[in-house]
């Protein structure tokens, strides 16, 4: 009896427990078979190719090696310079301060547009949603020259500043927004707060979760962005490259047989700092909300 | 006449103006960095888009060298090849959407269930649907090129078959749709996610109490309260997909019949190739596939109807609740 | 009123913009009537004095690696005279990255680019670089024209003007297993038939289990140790498939050309690969994975690989293939592959490679049955250059890289765009000369796509047409009336955009 009610109560838990792993399971095992090929010799890809893992003879740490070995300058060997500490910085300060900064201007327009009343606020927002629907591509090539005339071709700037354009954020935060009460607004501005405090002893907690999505979302895509990197730094110093396309360029650069074992390893190396920020924020935030509930 | 407003007149109205400069200035506190940024950012090259799509290009520069009016546009209907390659890419880019985009929000949506009933280890779950996202897409493409190869891939010697996933137009496909799934449901799923954590708990114990069920629950309080999320994973994922290109470039450059395979954005990549006459058609495109979207996207729009007000689904609940 | 005032007003100021930018793109002249910067010698020879240029190179890899050697060379021979820095960049990069320095960037361009000939008309056009024979009059550098294989000087020449010199040709080629010939007898063939009758032969043995091979496999067999083919699955000599570059890029283009076909039609730079000749060669092609009754080979010569590529390397090293198709780039690092694997015997003599003149042809008694579609490297002078000092430099370095990196960049698979440095003694005399690149025939073999303005156009749809005639899904598709399509598709948008 006790048994069959422990079930009954956690039949549910069960069966997510159960299709959650089958779907990690997929999810993982090319991911695990591209981490493993990092460290696969590339003849083994042809010979071995039926085999998800690598066979014993064929572990390498080639790929890895080649990454790292020409990190410092000699004079004369300018081609063979992939300064990887200098890309990580500078990818750091693109990915981190472009999202930081992104993160607060969208963070007060999203509360303007939920919290604030003023003319055709709604209607503004409709236009920005809009905006969103013309493909990307067609503004390439004057995004390109708009860079050029401000002086941020071949500077990290160029990559900083279109990012802080971007209508997709504000809209998603907009729609974490939404869901805070509006009475608990409505009682915190009867009591006198003034905006600014509102936004940040109310709504910043409770939306920032929204905060933390769209964080993950800008680091990443400046993080992994190659294309619009190449034209804006591609003829740029090495030193002001950033971590990915550098390593796209050390993979374009090496005999192209090689280049599976190299362009495994180096995805392995760049999904590292994501990783690490998924990780450590996953826990502190999206639970943190939890925690905290919306209280009324 | 001006002589004969009053004191109190006066003063109401200079209380008034003052009232308004106050909001203007909060306005424009909140608003405004984000503002110059989208103008400068966004709208001019946005505008120096729709301007190059009115002109014609010398070849050499990527600036316009002659206004041309709507000729671009008239040439998208009247040239026979444009207009069957570009109307034709259109149509391969909204088919394979409609397919992609329902099973891009229904599958987080269902996996972001299941970790909101929090099994043991759904954190570690919940990372691991992610993981795919993060790799570059040129590395996991790779990698599923690589897995499925037709002679040698690790797929077709595990379940012992001779399918050429990317040699052919269907499978190409399907291919494209599990890479799209693959790497791009994970954000989706993380927003969901995000919203299920967001979900007052109130209402869930308020609707025990009243003895509901789970699919009651779902429908009328779990549903409701992640709409503004549903909301813009449906639409951002139907224009993500609308501008498919980078998973078609990795995994279908060689497949056979390249008409069926190109999406419009690969098309409007193609007019970019070798000199910059082309852009001036490239531009066209791209506006005419952006009022498709804006068309399809309104009528979601209508269809779902979204709301403003937090505490709408609430009082909506409570009203359910009555009914019954 | 005002809104609308106010767009009018963004709009004038956006086209103004537009027309100031304009200006910017104006070819830079040089007046060559005086002397310029330029310092003579009482001698009247013109003095370097520490000049230094940029160079773009399209080269990667090991290739890049030995042309920075010979530049190398070049800067310690001219030292305190002339330097050149080379910059590599990949195929893949190189065009947006010089566009985008075109647009915005003029003074940080390149002085020098060394990339594909058939980009120079392009290029040309975009009026990025200039006619060079001017500046070697200048210099009183010879650029002897009789002395470059035609082809290659034709891809850079247009209306009379020279865009680049000549540095290189290479192409795929066909590597094969000597020791599986001889063990059942076969020998190396000179032309289709007879590689059709080695590969047929093949096929036949195996189909009987008695032909012989050898090579590491994932069954555990080892390099050296022979064996018989197994007949449980069919055996094909000489694998290909629609998705491997050396077929799209250069084998099936050949396979138009030993046949009579062409690729552009000289009189209007249009395509020309839309022809019966054409027909006839792809049809060898088709008949290579989908033999029929009247094709010349009765077993098919490669399984049907379909999309993938590469995928003669691994039936190559394990023995379930006696030919491949490869870059020459990478010859030097299978030799030392079989050096390693079958050290115990005969090492690297066990592989030879041949060029693949003859091996597409129907009648080889023709004279185009031994072409070679290739590619060529040149080097050509960039216009933002101003200088003429430093552009007098640029025809020294394109003279020395021309006749002196010979059978060093030889080795990499680049036969040398000279003809005189392709017969001279320090070509012919060196051993790796004998042991695998004269097989790789000579400049002259070596066809290019001719200059036209339409290359990316012509090319692109060429591809189409050869990936869907050896697909498995456009089998019952005929020949001709595939490559129509695609020549017509082509047709339209070379008219659309002239």
């Amino acid at each position: 009896m006790k048994k069959n009610s422990w079930l009954g109560k956690n039949l549910g838990k069960l069966i997510a427990f159960i299709v959650l792993l089958l779907v990690s399971l997929l999810m993982l095992t090319p991911i695990v078979w591209g981490i493993l090929g990092s460290f696969r010799h590339y003849r083994d890809f042809q010979s071995n190719s039926s085999q998800f893992f690598p066979s014993w003879d064929a572990f390498t740490f080639d790929g890895y090696q080649e990454l790292f070995s020409k990190t410092t300058y000699v004079e004369g060997q300018g081609n063979n310079w992939f300064p990887i500490w200098n890309w990580l910085f500078n990818s750091l300060i693109v990915a981190l301060g472009g999202t930081l900064l992104y993160l607060i201007i969208a963070a007060f327009a999203a509360y303007a547009f939920v919290f604030l009343d003023f003319k055709w606020r709604d209607k503004i927002f409709y236009f920005l949603i809009g905006t969103m629907t013309i493909p990307g591509i067609i503004s390439t090539a004057p995004q390109l020259i708009n860079m050029s005339m401000m002086g941020f071709y071949k500077s990290l700037l160029g990559l900083i500043a279109p990012t802080l354009g971007g209508v997709y954020g504000v809209f998603l935060i907009r729609q974490f927004f939404v869901n805070i009460p509006s009475d608990l607004i409505e009682n915190a501005r009867m009591d006198g707060a003034s905006n600014l405090k509102i936004f940040f002893k109310i709504v910043l907690p409770l939306g920032k979760s929204a905060l933390f999505v769209q964080g993950l979302f800008g680091f990443m895509g400046a993080w992994n962005d190659v294309q619009w990197a190449q034209l804006i730094i591609g003829n740029a110093p090495r030193s002001t490259w950033t971590l990915a396309y550098g390593l796209k360029v050390i993979s374009d650069n090496s005999e192209a047989y090689e280049s599976i074992t190299l362009a495994l390893a180096s995805a392995v190396i760049s999904m590292i700092p994501i990783l690490i920020v998924y990780l450590v924020a996953q826990s502190k935030i999206i639970e943190g909300v939890a925690n905290t509930g919306i209280k009324r | 006449m001006k002589q004969t407003t009053t004191l109190i007149e006066y003063a109401t109205k200079k209380e008034h103006w003052k009232n308004n400069i106050n909001k203007a200035g909060i306005v424009g506190f909140f608003l405004g960095p984000y503002g110059i940024c989208f103008a400068l950012f966004f709208i001019f090259p946005l505008v120096f888009g729709i301007i190059m799509s009115l002109c014609s290009f010398d070849g050499s520069s990527i600036y316009p060298s002659q206004f041309v009016g709507f000729d671009n546009f008239t040439k998208l209907f009247t040239n026979p090849i444009l207009a069957r390659d570009f109307w034709k890419s259109v149509w391969v880019t909204i088919r394979f959407d409609l397919i992609i985009v329902p099973l891009s929000i229904l599958i987080p949506l269902g996996l972001a269930l299941l970790i909101s009933m929090k099994p043991p280890g759904y954190k570690f779950f919940r990372s691991c649907i992610y993981l795919p996202g993060i790799f570059p897409l040129t590395a996991t493409g790779l990698i599923l090129l690589k897995m499925f190869d037709y002679r040698n891939g690790f797929i077709n010697a595990f379940f012992n078959v001779s399918i050429d996933w990317f040699g052919q137009t269907n499978t190409a496909w399907f291919m494209i749709g599990l890479f799209c799934l693959w790497c791009g449901m994970g954000g989706n799923f993380i927003i969901l996610c995000a919203g299920l954590e967001n979900v007052d708990k109130t209402l869930f114990e308020a609707a025990s109490v009243d003895g509901c069920n789970k699919i009651d629950k779902f429908f009328h309080i779990t549903l409701p309260a992640i709409k503004p999320q549903l909301f813009i994973c449906l639409f951002t994922t139907f224009i993500g997909y609308m501008n498919l290109y980078g998973q078609l470039l990795i995994l279908a450059s060689n497949t056979p019949d390249q008409s069926e395979m190109k999406s419009a954005v690969f098309r409007i990549q193609d007019m970019l190739i070798g000199n910059s006459k082309g852009y001036g058609y490239a531009a066209a495109m791209g506006i005419c596939l952006g009022l498709i979207i804006i068309v399809i996207a309104v009528v979601q729009l209508v269809v779902t109807k979204e709301r403003k007000g937090g505490s709408k689904h609430e009082e909506k609940f409570m009203a359910w609740k009555k009914s019954r | 009123m005002k809104r609308k005032a106010y767009s009018l007003f963004v709009l004038a100021a956006v086209l103004s913009l537009m027309g100031c930018n304009n200006t910017n793109n104006e070819i830079s002249s040089v007046n060559l009537s005086d002397d310029g910067d330029l310092v003579r010698d009482e001698n009247g020879n013109i003095v370097y004095e520490n000049v230094k240029l940029k160079l773009w190179s399209v080269t990667t890899g090991d290739d890049a690696a030995v042309q920075d050697t010979i530049i190398n060379r070049f800067n310690q021979l001219y030292n305190g005279m002339i330097n050149v820095e080379v910059t590599h960049h990949s195929r893949y990069d190189i065009e947006s990255l010089l566009a985008n320095t075109m647009n915005f960037d003029k003074d940080n361009a390149p002085n020098l680019i060394f990339n594909h000939g058939s980009k120079a008309v392009e290029y040309a056009n975009n009026k990025w670089i200039y006619d060079v024979t001017p500046f070697f009059e200048k210099s009183e550098i010879q650029f002897d024209k009789e002395d470059f294989a035609s082809s290659l000087l034709d891809a850079v020449t247009l209306d009379g003007a020279t865009y680049g010199m000549p540095i290189d040709c290479h192409s795929v080629m066909m590597e094969m297993r000597l020791d599986i010939l001889e063990k059942n007898n076969l020998k190396v063939p000179t032309n289709y038939y007879e590689l059709v009758e080695v590969c047929d032969e093949a096929a036949e043995l195996a189909q009987n289990n008695n032909l012989w091979i050898r090579g590491e496999n994932s069954q555990g067999y080892d390099a050296i140790t022979w064996r018989k083919a197994s007949n449980a699955e069919e055996y094909t000599a000489f694998p290909i498939s629609f998705g491997d570059m050396w077929v799209h890029e250069f084998f099936g283009y050949t396979a138009a050309i030993q046949n009579g076909g062409s690729l552009v039609n000289p009189e209007n730079q249009y395509p020309g690969w839309y022809s019966q000749e054409s027909v006839n060669g792809l049809q060898v092609l088709k008949d290579w994975i989908f033999p029929t009754e009247t094709s010349v080979n009765k077993n098919p010569l490669s399984k049907d690989y379909g999309s993938s590529y590469d995928v003669g390397d691994e039936p190559f090293r394990n023995g379930s293939a006696i030919f491949k198709l490869q870059g020459p780039w990478s010859y030097q690092n299978d030799l030392n592959d079989f050096d390693r694997t079958l050290a115990k015997d005969g090492g690297s003599d066990n592989i030879t490679t041949r060029n693949i003149g003859k091996m597409l042809a129907l009648d080889d008694s023709k004279p185009y049955a031994s072409k070679i579609k290739g590619e060529g490297h040149a080097l050509m002078m960039v216009s933002t250059t101003t200088s003429l000092t430093k552009l007098c430099a640029e025809t020294v370095f394109m003279d020395y890289i021309a006749y002196s990196s010979g059978i060093e960049w030889a080795k990499r698979g680049h036969i040398p765009a000279v003809n005189s440095v392709a017969q001279s003694e320090d070509y012919r005399n060196d051993p790796e000369y004998d042991k695998y690149i004269k097989y790789w025939g000579a400049p002259e073999d070596y066809v290019v796509v001719p200059p036209t303005k339409f290359y990316t156009h012509i090319d692109n749809y060429f591809k189409g047409a050869l990936q869907k005639i050896l697909a498995a899904s456009f089998k019952d598709q005929s020949i001709d009336s595939i490559l129509k399509q695609e020549y017509e598709d082509c047709i339209a948008y070379i008219n659309l955009y002239s």
